[in-house]
């Protein structure tokens, strides 16, 4: 193992070990270790295969930006063994490589592919014989991808929990600059959240010899009132929210204020054989020193553009690691710079790699003076030396992905040679690294001086004391900044061809080359150049190749940095799994007062929109005859159902509705379809008169929120003196039907239900069961039936009550199935299901419904007279079919010449009629009684006969009786 | 009866049951009859549930409680009109929400019936979250902020309610009123358990918030 003495603020506990397996070998880890520090410390060089030539990729930046480290988990793939903490008993597999990682077959691609797979090959090649394209896309699949998800799923283990968390300041980022934002806006009273995605607070001072200060800093938060959030990604700006993934909860934050402290990110160098094993960040290779206490290399050389590196060379030094050249790519020598070559290790300033070799691992490095690598220079001195490690820096990217998504905008900044934020919407503010305010001071000062300014935003500082301290604190931060460091942007590729590849992305395996490939084809802008060769958009999301592919375009194209820009950023910015997205489904579902009855009695539940309700009790046929023979009740309780009151109901009704209404008595009900402006039907129901003010509406189930949306709207419009109520939750209803049905009923009321006391078309009020409720007498199903809408809190108790009236009558409940044979046997329609967008009361066959000789301009009447006095090409008409089959509904209805005229939109076997009926749209010449129709129904051609009366006592006389 | 008697339930002629009660049940509680209603008062343990209620959060069904609507243009019963936002308390031991200028909705109390009233006690369930963790439970399913500062007692607020349309109500320091349709009583009392368990909740009766 390559495990250091002890260090300062290391993770690790010696004291508790713990064993995993990789690739079904035992690991040996301690605890705090991650996958990757335990499997480098037993030895391993590499993590992973290469996406398209299965190169052989090591641990670069230990940090989760990069994808050099992805392994799948417990079946889970694409999890960053760099990040991921190790658990005794984890079962940890390589990805994309067989069969072994340190033997991969595909790796034949590296060698021979190169020429057969430029960027864009799948544009040109397998594309011939077009036949084979099955067999192509079969292989290709295969061989792309990352890890591979099981076939079937068991129980989820874990769910994810929505956390919404409303907050005045949201700090995103936990290093020194999040931490002192965070901490002075709770001071001032802002209720503060921050977020930070390591499982410990402080950033960079963790491993650069910080974590004591770190520990004070998230101690100094907590007090001040920080809601800390640690392990969090955030993942992306969402319309004004940020989602942060936390183990098994995704937060929504929202706050009035947001303030990114994301810090920047190390980036690598471009050189020939820049992804080998053994080549890592800086910034890597002092997490596993300090964190972890793992030696990252026996001998190692490091190479920077920046002070970054060099003081990672003074600390690495200090940890034990044996440094045998530092090459700075800068000429100039900084102070760092002048440091570090007194420490005695020899520093080559203005050099930098031009290659890195070696067979699994880096073996080898040759460096040259970063004047004899620009295109035309002279023969290039080199200096090759060996090594086990080639520590690279090539400076600091902000990271202002997220930012960005936030509405602020980055641009190219020639000083620094990155893309920094340039000014920010006022809900938005950044500070640290991200600012360009690195070091420890001036990231904590940064973070003060944004923290106030956030809370003076949030309206909570405002007096002459905060305004001196601004101005103190931005002198102070002026004063670091002049001793800060110069960064020299290092080019694009230096590397020499004959050594190998140079990789511009890492993720995509897409090399200096493909880019000017890419570019030569056309792809010369950042955009297009992304979608052709695919450089960025791999698991790092440009973390570390957006900067580098971008210089490289500059340079093909000779644009400017400025000019070429930066992709546009999305979310999500960390990967996160699509379980986490899901989250807990939150399903409403509306269930009737008797929906606990209904399960009693075994009914079978369905959804019907968002309601709950009971298809049938096991058997349907059964619930029919009931209903013909003695008596049914079915739960109507979902039916939309609106009061309008006020001294213009009438009027208002008479408006909305093709009907007149506004003549209806009191204590009468009156069957209602809903037309909108073009005359099309959009709802059915009755309207019920309570008195001369009031009216009960009802609608269908699936209708109620569209009527009452409707009614608002003109209400609105109109301004009449109206009161519009929706009750359709508060009530519930049912329907009892059948020749024992006043029977029944009047065992449970006192009402006289007599039939002239109680006539068709009528409503009363009475108690029924001790329950008060208003009674119709209408019905949908054909036989004699009583509507009984009650308060919904007596829903139960009403329905055992005539239950228990109609046992001795062999009562039965009957669900939504045995209703539409019933309804189908009356050819009463079912808006949405017999009618569609095209369907006026004309040409469904209801002209009694529409008035147009009323007083009252009302909805779509200018469309019913042109419809009244024109012919309808298709009408809606009954049908009977003698040979047995049921049409599936859709089924075409055919003309005689054999073309498609028409459709089923209704069809049921009727046993008490003991014939297959239905209803269909028929051409207008058809929808006559008797008339002949064909019907083509999965393959075969059916004769049926035009039936234009209900199919069941066509005048009524059972419904009136 | 008058014209619109057939709203309002009659619990002291025929039982009155909440939505949740056969869930209620389920999760032990004891059902008494109360003014006419199923009443869950207990989970067969009052110390541990006002424990829970200390502690954690706890959940009790209150959709009995009366829900009247009042019509401004309709009735002389509610001047000065409050904008929405704010519920104030009636002489009854109610609150009167605006839901809207010209809408207000009555929670609680009892006696007559204002003139002009509508009864619409059964077109709202109604939960009572109640614990230093009620806020957190809300937050799993209701994105309205109901932090103290924003959502002082007395705060009232429309909006998406686990994805249905409903009412929050600030009642106490810890305590929140929300409500929703009657028909989705179940799926609040599921959606509100599932959260609450996951903080260390439960339900609770009647007595363990009313005592």
């Amino acid at each position: 193992m390559n495990r250091l003495p002890p260090q300062p603020g290391e993770r690790i506990d010696r004291n508790r070990s713990l064993t995993f397996t990789f690739d079904g070998k035992p690991v040996d880890a301690l605890e705090g270790d991650t996958i990757a520090s335990a499997l480098f410390a037993a030895g391993r060089r590499t993590f992973s295969r290469s996406f398209k030539y299965h190169r052989r990729r090591g641990l670069l930046c230990c940090s989760g930006a990069c994808a050099n480290c992805l392994v799948q988990v417990d079946g889970a793939p694409g999890i960053r063994a760099c990040t991921e903490p190790a658990r005794p008993g984890a079962v940890v597999e390589h990805m994309n490589a067989r069969p072994r990682l340190d033997f991969d077959v595909m790796s034949i691609t590296d060698r021979i592919g190169g020429p057969f797979t430029p960027p864009g090959f799948y544009y040109k090649t397998f594309k011939w014989p077009r036949k084979a394209w099955p067999l192509y896309e079969k292989v290709l699949r295969n061989a792309a991808g990352l890890g591979t998800l099981p076939q079937t799923q068991g129980e989820r283990t874990w769910k994810t929990e929505y956390r919404r968390r409303h907050a005045d300041l949201l700090v995103i980022g936990g290093g020194a600059a999040g931490l002192a934002a965070a901490t002075t806006a709770a001071r001032l009273g802002a209720d503060v959240v921050l977020v930070d995605e390591n499982p410990v607070l402080g950033g960079r001072l963790l491993w650069e010899g910080g974590h004591q200060l770190a520990a004070e800093l998230a101690g100094r938060a907590q007090a001040a009132g920080v809601e800390l959030l640690t392990g969090a990604s955030a993942l992306g700006h969402y319309d004004g929210l940020i989602a942060v993934w936390q183990d098994s909860t995704l937060h929504q934050i929202r706050s009035r204020h947001q303030l990114f402290a994301t810090g920047a990110i190390e980036q690598p160098l471009m050189f020939a054989g820049n992804d080998l094993p053994g080549v890592m960040l800086s910034g890597g290779a002092e997490r596993l020193m300090a964190l972890y206490s793992v030696a990252p290399g026996r001998r190692a050389v490091l190479v920077t553009s920046s002070d970054r590196g060099l003081t990672a060379a003074v600390r690495l030094r200090r940890a034990g690691l044996q440094i045998d050249a530092v090459a700075d790519l800068r000429e100039t020598r900084s102070a760092a710079a002048n440091a570090t070559a007194s420490s005695g290790v020899e520093l080559l300033s203005g050099w930098t790699a031009v290659a890195a070799t070696g067979r699994r691992q880096v073996q080898a490095v040759t460096l040259a003076p970063v004047a004899s690598v620009a295109p035309g220079a002279g023969p290039m001195p080199r200096r090759e030396l060996q090594c086990d490690l080639l520590i690279v820096s090539g400076g600091d990217a902000p990271a202002v992905s997220l930012p960005s998504q936030a509405g602020a905008s980055a641009a190219y900044d020639a000083d620094s040679g990155t893309f920094r934020l340039a000014p920010t919407p006022p809900t938005v503010s950044a500070a640290g690294q991200l600012t360009g305010h690195g070091g420890v001071r001036a990231a904590g000062i940064s973070g003060e001086l944004a923290g106030l300014r956030a809370a003076a935003a949030l309206g909570l500082a405002a007096s002459a004391e905060h305004d001196q301290r601004v101005a103190e604190l931005e002198q102070r931060l002026r004063a670091e900044l002049t001793e800060a460091d110069t960064e020299a942007p290092p080019p694009p590729d230096c590397g020499d061809p004959r050594w190998g590849r140079t990789f511009a992305c890492l993720c995509e395996d897409v090399s200096a080359k493909d880019i000017h490939r890419g570019v030569e084809e056309g792809y010369d802008s950042i955009e297009l150049c992304k979608r052709f060769t695919t450089v960025t958009m791999g698991p790092c999301q440009g973390r570390m190749c957006q900067l580098a592919s971008v210089r490289l375009i500059a340079r093909e194209t000779g644009q400017s940095l400025t000019a070429v820009g930066t992709t546009t950023a999305r979310p999500p910015w960390s990967t996160v799994p699509l379980g986490a997205l899901a989250g807990v489904p939150l399903e409403p579902a509306k269930r009737t007062p008797m929906h606990a009855g209904h399960l009693e009695l075994g009914a079978n539940i369905k959804w019907a929109g968002d309601w709950q309700r009971p298809y049938d009790y096991g058997d349907p046929d059964a619930e029919v005859k009931a209903v013909h023979e003695a008596a049914g009740l079915i739960d109507v309780s979902t039916l939309g159902k609106l009061l309008v009151s006020g001294p213009d109901a009438g009027l208002f009704l008479d408006r909305l509705y093709p009907n007149r209404l506004s003549n209806l008595k009191p204590g009468r009900v009156r069957y209602g379809v809903l037309t909108n402006d073009a005359g099309r039907i959009m709802d059915d129901g009755t309207v019920c008169r309570l008195d001369e003010d009031t009216f009960y509406v009802t609608t269908t189930s699936s209708g109620a929120g569209a009527v009452e949306q409707w009614f608002s709207w003109w209400l609105a419009d109109w301004g009449l003196d109206v009161e519009l109520t929706d009750v359709t939750q508060a009530l519930c209803a049912v329907n009892l039907a059948g020749p024992r049905a006043r029977e029944i009923l009047s065992r449970v009321t006192e009402l006289d239900i007599s039939r002239e006391g109680f006539a068709y078309l009528d409503a009363r009020q009475a108690p029924v069961a001790g329950v008060n409720a208003l009674l119709l007498r209408i019905g949908f199903v054909g036989e004699l039936g009583y509507e009984i809408h009650a308060p919904a809190a007596h829903g139960e108790q009403l329905w055992e009550a005539l239950l228990a009236a109609g046992a001795q009558d062999e009562i039965r409940p009957f669900g939504l199935e045995p209703q539409r044979v019933l309804r189908l046997e009356k050819q009463h329609i079912i808006v949405g299901q017999d009618t569609d967008s095209e369907s006026n009361p004309y040409n469904a066959a209801m002209p009694w419904a529409v008035k147009l000789d009323k007083d009252e301009e009302f909805i779509g009447k200018w469309a019913l007279a042109r419809a009244a006095g024109g012919a309808a090409q298709a009408t809606l008409v009954g049908f009977k079919l003698g040979n047995g089959q049921v049409p599936l509904e859709g089924a075409a209805i055919l003309d005689p010449a054999g073309a498609a005229a028409g459709q089923v939109t209704s069809a049921r076997r009727s046993r008490r009629l003991a014939t297959v009926i239905g209803m269909a749209w028929v051409p207008a010449a058809l929808a006559t009684d008797g008339a002949t129709v064909t019907i083509a129904d999965r393959g075969s051609r059916l004769q049926a006969t035009v039936v234009t009366e209900p199919f069941y006592d066509p005048g009524g006389e059972l419904l009136r009786s | 009866m008058t014209s619109l008697a057939f709203l309002s339930p009659t619990p002291h002629e025929a039982v009155a049951r909440s939505p949740m009660e056969r869930l209620a049940r389920a999760a032990g509680a004891v059902v008494e009859l109360r003014d006419g209603w199923n009443a869950p008062v207990s989970y067969g343990a009052i110390v541990a549930e006002r424990a829970r209620v200390a502690q954690s959060v706890g959940f009790a069904d209150r959709s009995r409680i009366r829900k009247l609507e009042l019509r401004h243009s309709g009735t002389a019963d509610l001047t000065p009109v409050r904008l929405p936002g704010t519920a104030t308390r009636t002489s009854d031991g109610g609150w009167r929400c605006p839901v809207t200028p010209e809408r207000t909705l009555v929670l609680g109390g009892s006696g007559e019936l204002p003139a002009g009233a509508l009864d619409l006690t059964c077109a709202h369930a109604a939960l009572e979250l109640a614990g230093p963790l009620a806020g957190e439970c809300l937050a799993r399913f209701c994105a309205i902020d109901v932090r103290p500062a924003v959502l002082g007692v007395g705060g009232f607020r429309p909006g998406s309610v686990a994805r249905t349309p409903g009412y929050v109500l600030r009642t106490g320091p810890s305590a929140l009123l929300i409500l929703t349709g009657w028909a989705y009583g179940e799926y609040l009392w599921e959606t509100v358990a599932t959260a609450a368990a996951r903080l260390g909740g439960g339900p609770v009766g009647e007595d363990a918030l009313d005592a």
